[in-house]
């Protein structure tokens, strides 16, 4: 090569630096257009993030209750064109962990994350006041706790993580049914104190008109304790006893709870649906999911008043459909006649927990502390401001007893609103939900997500069990 | 100095032919006469003469020299060609040390084709190339030696004159009606039937199409290549007297091969078939009309054939003019290609006009500035996957008994509403000779590609030249889709809202800029040459996208501004920079070729923006010449490189993502798929070995290539533990391997001055394979039906095309049987290898060329027959079941009903149709649908006729005129045991890994045209 040559090269990778230099880098910072990038905050965008976690958590609960009706024998799915709401369901063992039957897993930890995100960013937020990052920190924490409690109700003994990582998206490991209540119990007791420490300031974003009467830290607080209640009556029923009763009892005193006479059983929270576009309709409603209809146990089991008709609940929760429906294939369910109106236009609103509920909790705490008068007086309560005619019960003697009572109750005052599976299973009378053809078999647990244990099955032994 | 250029053996003259001055730059273009005026150098030199289909000549020339004729000797194989390579340098196809296909502008016009990827199915080895339908329009996909890519882009990188173009295929809303994948949140789908944007290009522009295959030939394109490199070159201006070439092409398409229907013999089976898709009320209903206005008996209709067999006329019109001065050179071409389908009220239509401008500015400044235009429209009706209400066309045929008259007339003059498919409401399905006629699915293009080119040859020696040039390339353009469903259509009171129309715009726009110097030393005392090639680029790329539908119409008016409407929009925006390098040296003889190039890239896709990525390369040839008697020359080649893939746009990015409207305001939330901060190229490794070899003359020439590619940092999404709230991550995580051989025997088997033959096989065996996808989402995005139909899911260590479904498994546990079903391999999508046979016939006056392609396996998943029989109507229902008398033990014949293994229906009148449904098995067994996509197929056959100069002069008077008569064909027949109409499609579309789901698609056509080209 001879030096003139080597000079012409060098000259050309001397152009080319130069050009170079004109390419800036700069300009390849090319932003997101489509989604918003995660970065600055602002005060809007609390009002997003906080809507995010309501619509997120929304978008789960019909889900919920159409699944654990069927669980529960509640409700059934007859979608003409898809046997597999029935079949996988109810007559495939084990559940179908891939599909389906693998719900309430995947969004609600989503949401989760969207909580802990809110924190994180109200942590550092120079335009909010301390008292409105404790309002955030009340809401969020409220908002978490409420939705790991779906994912344990519906996975019970299996368990469940309860910590997130955030930054770098490892599994955790699967604590215990227990361990996950008492985290949730612990979560919401966090969040009450920092509702609490928000003192007389509002939240940096609006809540939807189903939190009417709750839409202020000082009253979302009520809301919080009522969550808190229905938390500790569960692990009062699943071996925490007595001190989770007495707890509860304490909490709901911080509630919503009126049984004063002519008290609307109704009050409480709800999620809220609209026909704008780009909001959700409420798909439990008859127009929106026709093929999702009630029981035909729902009317056999229903207590006649002293008139002779069913339980007024019954009448003005059902109705019945002509004709009869079918299952999408032979040999799969059996007809029925029963269609919901509980939910009867498809804005209405779907109730988080309600003063109906709250009561129930009252009854079930004073049962589980021996108070049998003082549960049996929220009980008939509820039979004479709900079940129209319905005679009073006595007073139970045994605890068993009570627990049969409160069962009824519970079943016809919270039907359909996704109850029913959890209350048989905690008082182990799983065996009492009908079986409609032998090929049918009675659910525990509904499992974790197939994606969910193939990502465990390459972690270490630790964080494999017990869900997986 | 001047002189004429010649053919060997008559006086037939050479237009166009290049004549240069070896180591100098003046050059020049024979006319149309073959004479050429060359500003030749003082003192004795050098003068090389090429063309296209000719022996390149190089002829001594003595100092003070003027004329010079000369005298080409024809090159049938084409072994003389020049290419380009990567980033516009040259090279004599003779030394090339890596496979490259080039395709001339006649080999791709010889006979018309919907689009530049239809005309070069059967021409390129070593590429897969399909069209996704056959609906008129357009819309094909090439893929360069195998899946190179599963969620990134997997198509060649296409650049036009130094423009990088657009390829996109954006959907235009059909989704909207067919609703495949499904209503409420989508307007548009992948399974819209999409058009990839290279329909815009019209072949007759072209003057030769290279495909650069391997990661050597394409490293020069960098983050852009792995996936090969296809340059398109438009026509050149020729100096010297203005010469027109017109085109005329008149023709027609005809339906090639249609499904068929169930011919009923008797009553009962019909009413069977009928209740299937109604119910027994309606079926005995129906039958009973049907047979009343049939005299009795049950009539049969072959719907395929009623709504697509028109045969109405197609046209071609084309006008070039090319001439200018030695100084300015130009060449204009207008043409409008209106192409009519075989259904009502589908067509397309492709207007162009370029113009290509060479001008010197002087001595050493030299510019070019081309501008080509095209408006494509197109019309394609409805086909492909169809959901609830079904309204394609193919899909509403499965479903309705042949005894109906679809396209029948009540007696207002409407169209007979359709009971079947529907589930008994006739809301639910449609009568698609209704559909067609009036719902309108127009997509309309406007395009600008515009390239400017500056030459400056700053030094010219004998031993030293450099030249610096810098290229513009600009890519405009716009789709409009619009879209109409009347309201009075069968199927549009099924949402509860009557009419449905859409709105679609996309804007396209891409720029790219090339500077580059090129520094050639040819020392006078050494024997070789080395040329060195560096310069910077810089790309951009926007898409923006909105599309609108509405629902709920006023009567006859086809706008968005009225009822319930649902809109989207996405924007994409990429930017590019990147420097090159590239050394080559030619020597000893023109024996030895050795390169070495290297290119670094950025893009704004990748996480780090400002990290250049870097993609050498390195390749040799050596060519041996006549050492072996009759063997002329054997080459020996090989080459190695690395090219990149960049992540799509919006990988890179860390977002929220809206989680729907609650209360009146938007929610934002975690997005289930994370975006990676930290993502970079896929990179492809490539090395590729060959043997090239000509003998007897010229009359024999094969080339061979083995190539093995290894994708590493293949884009995939990286599983995460749901439980941390979020699902999957884009990742680089997975690694693709593919490899093949490819072949092509050049022969001329006759070469006599009245007739030649001239013949090229071609072979091409491509295996592609997944190295390591480990904890990710297996399933690849936007295609397949689920395991029940057949799916592309990726494994490691299992071929990247294999077709994974259900298959019943039947064993033994504990001693006690048991039965159950599995997700696993059923077929493979790639074939097994494919044959293109083109063979060329002169006789006098008389071309005959015939191309026949050939694809051995390669599954098909045929969802289409699925539907025909779910409603007993497929053609050859009644045809014995193949387990008529089956034993328990015969495989093929058992299900698993009822949790246990059972038999299907063994009785001796059990019938085909019957079988395969129920071996089908609602799913549980999709082999029976994943079937033999092997073919051969009639490509082309193009006969044409030199009218006589002797009748020319006397037509057009004595200016050198040529007139040609052509009869050409395409796709004229097919053999292939496949059931449906054509193995070739693509319910999907474009996509990387799963192009073998067949579903109702528009069916393929055979043309035939008579053409008649004018040059004076």
């Amino acid at each position: 090569m001879t030096i003139s040559h080597m000079t012409f090269v060098r000259g050309l990778a001397l152009t080319a630096l130069v050009a170079l230099g004109g390419c800036n880098a700069d300009r390849l910072n090319v932003p997101s257009y489509n989604d918003p990038a995660v970065g600055p905050s602002d005060r809007p965008l609390m009002q997003n993030l906080a809507s995010g976690i309501l619509a997120e958590q929304r978008g789960g609960m019909a889900g919920l209750i159409s699944n654990v009706g069927i669980f529960g024998r509640e409700s059934y799915n007859y979608t003409g064109s898809e046997p597999r709401n029935v079949t996988l369901f109810l007559s495939t063992f084990p559940l179908d962990n891939s599909g389906f039957t693998n719900g309430q897993w995947d969004p609600r930890f989503r949401n989760i994350r969207n909580a802990l995100n809110l924190i994180g960013i109200a942590e550092g937020a120079a335009f909010l006041t301390d008292a409105e990052k404790n309002a955030v920190r009340g809401f969020a924490n409220t908002m978490r706790a409420l939705d790991l409690f779906y994912v344990i109700a519906t996975r019970d003994t299996l368990g469940a993580p309860t910590a997130i990582d955030l930054v770098g998206n490892t599994a955790q490991t699967f604590d215990s049914r227990d361990s996950v209540y008492r985290f949730i119990s612990a979560t919401l007791d966090q969040a009450n104190s920092q509702l609490s420490a928000a003192g007389g300031t509002a939240f940096p974003f609006n809540l939807t008109t189903g939190f009417a009467g709750f839409n202020t830290p000082a009253t979302f607080r009520q809301f919080n304790r009522a969550l808190a209640a229905r938390i500790q009556v569960y692990r009062g029923s699943l071996g925490c006893g007595v001190a989770c009763f007495t707890a509860a009892l304490s909490v709901l005193g911080d509630s919503f709870i009126s049984s004063a006479a002519g008290a609307d059983l109704r009050r409480g929270v709800y999620h809220t649906y609209s026909t704008a576009s780009g909001d959700a309709l409420n798909s439990l409603n008859n127009a929106v999911s026709p093929d999702i209809i009630g029981h035909p146990s729902i009317r056999f089991d229903a207590q006649l008043q002293t008139n002779g008709q069913p339980d007024a609940r019954l009448g003005a929760k059902t109705r019945t459909l002509s004709p009869a429906r079918t299952a999408p294939g032979a040999n799969l369910g059996i007809p029925t006649d029963v269609g919901f109106t509980i939910y009867p236009d498809q804005t209405t609103p779907l109730p988080i927990i309600r003063n109906e509920e709250l009561i129930l909790l009252r009854a079930e705490a004073n049962i589980g502390l021996s108070n049998f008068a003082a549960a049996t007086a929220d009980l008939n309560y509820l039979r004479a401001q709900a079940g129209g005619l319905l005679p009073p019960v006595a007073t139970p003697t045994s605890a068993t007893e009570a627990v049969t009572a409160l069962l009824y109750e519970r079943r016809y005052s919270l039907l359909f609103e996704g109850h029913r599976w959890f209350d048989v299973r905690r008082y182990r009378r799983i065996s009492t939900l009908p079986l409609d053809l032998p090929t049918h078999f009675r659910v525990t647990v509904m499992p974790v997500p197939q994606a969910e244990c193939v990502f465990r099955a390459r972690q270490p032994v630790a964080l494999r069990g017990p869900g997986c | 100095m001047t002189g004429k250029v010649t053919e060997e053996g008559g006086s037939v003259a050479i237009p166009g032919a290049s004549v240069l001055v070896v180591g100098g730059s003046a050059g020049a273009l024979t006319s149309a006469t073959g004479t050429y005026v060359l500003d030749a150098p003082a003192g004795a030199f050098t003068m090389r003469v090429r063309r296209i289909g000719y022996r390149a000549e190089s002829v001594q020339i003595a100092a003070g020299q003027l004329t010079a004729d000369v005298i080409l000797k024809k090159d049938a194989l084409q072994l003389d060609a020049v290419l380009t390579t990567a980033q516009q340098g040259t090279l004599e196809k003779k030394n090339a040390a890596t496979a490259t296909i080039q395709v001339t502008g006649a080999e791709l016009t010889r006979v018309p084709a919907v689009s530049v990827d239809q005309a070069l199915q059967g021409k390129v080895v070593g590429a897969r190339i399909n069209m996704n339908s056959g609906a008129p329009g357009g819309g094909g996909q090439i893929q360069i030696r195998g899946v190179t890519s599963v969620l990134g882009n997997g198509e060649p990188l296409y650049v036009i004159d130094g423009v990088i173009m657009s390829n996109a295929s954006i959907a235009g809303g059909q989704n909207s009606i067919s609703r495949a994948s499904g209503f409420t949140g989508n307007v548009t789908s992948v399974q819209d039937n999409r058009t990839n944007r290279l329909a815009d290009i019209n072949p007759n522009e072209i003057e030769d199409l290279q495909v650069l295959k391997g990661a050597a030939a394409s490293a020069l394109y960098g983050s852009r290549a792995t996936n090969g490199v296809v340059i398109i070159t438009t026509k050149r201006g020729k100096a010297g007297q203005t010469r027109w070439n017109a085109l005329q092409r008149v023709g027609q398409s005809s339906l090639l091969r249609g499904v068929g229907q169930r011919r009923f013999l008797d009553t009962t089976s019909a009413i069977q078939a009928a209740t299937q898709a109604a119910n027994a009320t309606i079926a005995r209903e129906q039958l009973a009309a049907a047979m009343a206005a049939n005299g009795g008996q049950i009539p049969y209709n072959d719907f395929t054939r009623q709504l697509f067999g028109r045969q109405a006329l197609s046209h071609e019109s084309s006008v070039q003019v090319t001439g200018g001065t030695q100084s300015t050179r130009f060449v204009a071409s207008v043409g409008r290609k209106f192409d009519n389908g075989i259904a009502v009220n589908t067509n397309a239509t492709r207007d162009n006009a370029r113009i290509n401008i060479d001008q010197n500015i002087s001595a050493k400044l030299t510019a070019r500035m081309d501008l080509g235009y095209t408006r494509s429209v197109s019309n394609r009706g409805i086909s492909g996957n169809s959901n609830t209400p079904v309204t394609s066309p193919l899909y509403v045929f499965g479903a309705t008994p042949s005894f109906f008259t679809l396209d029948g007339r009540d007696a207002q003059g409407n169209f007979l509403v359709n009971r079947f498919g529907g589930n008994a409401n006739p809301i639910n399905t449609s009568n698609p000779f209704q559909t067609l006629a009036f719902v309108k699915n127009e997509e309309g293009i406007d395009r600008i590609l515009a390239a400017g080119e500056l030459n400056y040859q700053a030094l010219e020696t004998p031993t030293n030249k450099l030249r610096f040039s810098y290229t513009l390339g600009a890519d405009r353009f716009t789709q409009d889709n619009q879209l109409y469903s009347p309201n009075f259509m069968q199927y549009e009171p099924s949402d509860g809202q009557l009419g449905t129309a859409v709105q679609q715009t996309a804007n396209s726009r891409q720029l790219n800029q090339v500077l580059k110097a090129t520094h050639q030393f040819t020392p006078s005392s050494l024997p070789f040459m080395l040329t060195t090639t560096a310069g910077v680029t810089q790309e951009e790329q926007g898409l923006n996208r909105a599309s609108i539908r509405a629902i709920g119409l006023v009567p006859g008016i086809p706008n968005i501004n009225q009822g319930q409407q649902l809109s989207f929009q996405s924007r994409e925006l990429q930017r590019d920079q990147a420097w090159f390098a590239r050394e080559e040296f030619l020597g000893f003889n023109e024996k030895l070729y050795v390169a070495g190039a290297v290119r670094g890239d950025r893009s704004s896709n990748n996480g780090d923006v400002a990290k250049y990525f870097v993609f050498p390369s390195a390749q040799a040839s050596y060519r041996f010449v006549n050492k072996v008697p009759a063997v002329e020359e054997v080459k020996l080649r090989a080459s190695w490189g690395q090219t990149g893939n960049r992540p799509l746009y919006g990988q890179r990015f860390l977002t929220l993502q809206g989680v729907g409207l609650i209360g009146g305001v938007n929610g934002l939330g975690t997005v289930a798929t994370l975006g990676n901060p930290a993502i970079k190229p896929e990179l492809k490794e490539e090395v590729e070995f060959g043997v090239d070899l000509q003998a007897f003359n010229r009359r024999v020439a094969v080339e061979y290539t083995y190539f093995d590619a290894q994708v590493r940092d293949a884009l995939l999404l990286r599983n995460l533990p749901n439980s941390s709230g979020v699902t999957t991550q884009f990742d680089n995580v997975g690694r693709l391997s593919n490899n093949g051989h490819e072949v092509a025997v050049n022969l001329v088997p006759v070469q006599r001055k009245d007739f030649t033959w001239v013949s090229r096989v071609s072979y091409q065996r491509i295996r592609n394979r997944v190295e390591a996808a480990d904890n990710v989402n297996p399933f690849p995005p936007n295609v397949g039906f689920g395991s029940a139909y057949g799916r592309p899911r990726l494994a490691t260590g299992v071929s990247t095309t294999a077709i994974w479904g259900n298959r019943p498994i039947f064993t033994q546990i504990n001693g006690r049987d048991t039965a159950f079903v599995r997700d696993t391999i059923i077929g493979e999508g790639t074939p097994d290898f494919e044959m293109f046979f083109l063979n060329t016939y002169t006789m006098g006056r008389f071309a005959l060329n015939v191309q026949v392609d050939w694809r051995q396996g390669g599954d098909v998943s045929n969802v289409g027959q699925n539907v025909f029989d779910q409603y007993r109507n497929a053609r050859d229902h009644d045809n014995a079941s193949p387990c008529r008398g089956a034993p328990f033990t015969r495989d093929d014949c058992v299900i698993i009903a009822g949790g246990r293994r059972t038999l299907v229906d063994t009785s001796s009148t059990a019938k085909l149709g019957d079988y395969r449904w129920s071996k089908w098995n609602g799913g549980q067994d999709a082999r029976i649908i994943t079937q033999d996509g092997s073919f051969v197929k009639l490509r082309e056959v193009s006969l044409s006729y030199d009218v006589p100069p002797t009748l020319t002069k006397r037509l057009f008077g004595d200016r050198g005129n040529t007139v040609r008569l052509n009869v050409v064909g395409r796709n004229l027949a097919i053999w292939t045991p496949y059931w449906g109409m054509d193995p070739e499609v693509s319910n999907f579309g474009n996509n990387n890994v799963g192009r073998f789901v067949d579903l109702a698609t528009f069916p393929p056509s055979r043309q035939f045209f008579f053409s008649v080209d004018v040059g004076f």
